[in-house]
């Protein structure tokens, strides 16, 4: 990994902790702004380590590191709010209180729809989470590649060939006689 | 120059058998991109599932507010102004660059002013703003941003076939 493992932890865990909150993760609407921040500053991280420029091609690879890692932190900090907000509303509570009342179809069929989409959490959240993944290694990607633009150091240059010295063998100093 | 020997060339540069299918790659997939983007609110027309699945998708980068996108066949786009702006700024670059030598060449020697093209879009979204200044803001910060992706992906194809830089002719035999 030659040294991308630290800078891609660090990126993917800010971001991935930022997206995994409520409220915070809504500034990855903005073109996915926390993901590409990540993968920017894992880019500003991987080469204030590194003695030489690095790449761009190294930049794609450290964003599509810091993009995974935070996609398994945000997932791992994001499942508890998501099952809550899943868990607030029962709908076999409502069923139980609603059963013996004389409601009309149409109530009926909302409550049942309510039920089959309780059934579709699961795979949703899997999915979602597929999604989620795709779009951060794309950005954080895209986010690396424009940090190693910015941050890249100017290479320093070759020795080049020794300026030229006086010559070895001294010439007599000529003469004006 | 500011960086090693491969960045030292401009994306037009590299050549070599691995060259074409990394470009067939990346202009595959921003046409896929741009298509489902539009492809979206035709198939919620058409009432398909499939709408919400490319919906569902775009979703994750944007927040596709209706009164915040562009429409068409009476249903948003799968993604707002702003980042129609970015993605069609940054299939423009990726055709439009390779041919404009002197941003190209400009963006080789001095990366660091790809922030400049940022610029707008911060001012942008500061400032009260309409469709239209979000859509050519967001054009204009992705469009140099094609470029060092396009180097990126070259550098990666090359790197299995060559260590470092563009290749170059063989030196002739004595």
């Amino acid at each position: 990994m030659n040294g991308k493992l630290k800078p891609a932890l660090l990126g993917g865990a800010i971001f991935g902790i930022a997206s995994g909150l409520p409220i915070i993760r809504w500034l990855n609407c903005a073109c996915c702004a926390l993901v590409a921040g990540g993968g920017f500053l894992a880019a500003h991280l991987y080469q204030k380590e590194s003695p030489k420029p690095i790449q761009y091609g190294d930049g794609a690879v450290l964003g599509l590191l810091t993009g995974v890692i935070g996609g398994l932190i945000e997932t791992v900090v994001s499942l508890p709010f998501s099952l809550l907000s899943f868990a607030v509303f029962d709908s076999s509570e409502l069923q139980d209180l609603l059963r013996g009342m004389d409601l009309p179809p149409e109530v009926n069929e909302w409550v049942g729809m309510l039920t089959a989409q309780e059934m579709m959490v699961g795979s949703t959240l899997v999915i979602t989470m597929i999604w989620s993944l795709v779009i951060w290694l794309i950005f954080a990607t895209i986010g690396a590649i424009i940090g190693v633009a910015v941050f890249q150091k100017p290479a320093v240059p070759s020795p080049g060939p020794p300026p030229p010295g006086p010559p070895t063998t001294p010439q007599p100093p000529m003469s004006i006689e | 120059m500011r960086s090693g020997p491969i960045a030292d060339h401009p994306a037009e540069d590299f050549a070599g058998q691995r060259r074409w299918p990394a470009e067939i790659l990346l202009f595959s997939a921003v046409a896929i991109w741009m298509a489902l983007i539009f492809l979206a609110p035709y198939l919620r027309a058409s009432d398909s599932l499939w709408a919400d699945w490319i919906y569902g998708f775009f979703h994750q980068a944007c927040h596709q507010i209706p009164e915040r996108s562009f429409a068409m066949w009476g249903e948003a786009l799968a993604v707002c102004h702003r980042c129609l702006g970015l993605y069609s700024g940054f299939t423009a670059g990726l055709i439009l660059l390779p041919g404009w030598r002197f941003l190209s060449g400009l963006l080789q020697r001095r990366p660091r002013w790809v922030l400049l093209f940022f610029a707008p879009m911060m001012l942008d979204v500061m400032l009260p703003n309409t469709p239209a200044s979000r859509y050519f803001t967001g054009f204009v910060a992705a469009f140099p941003v094609a470029y060092f992706v396009k180097l990126a992906l070259l550098q990666l194809a090359a790197k299995p076939a060559q260590a470092v830089g563009p290749s170059r002719p063989a030196p002739k035999k004595m």
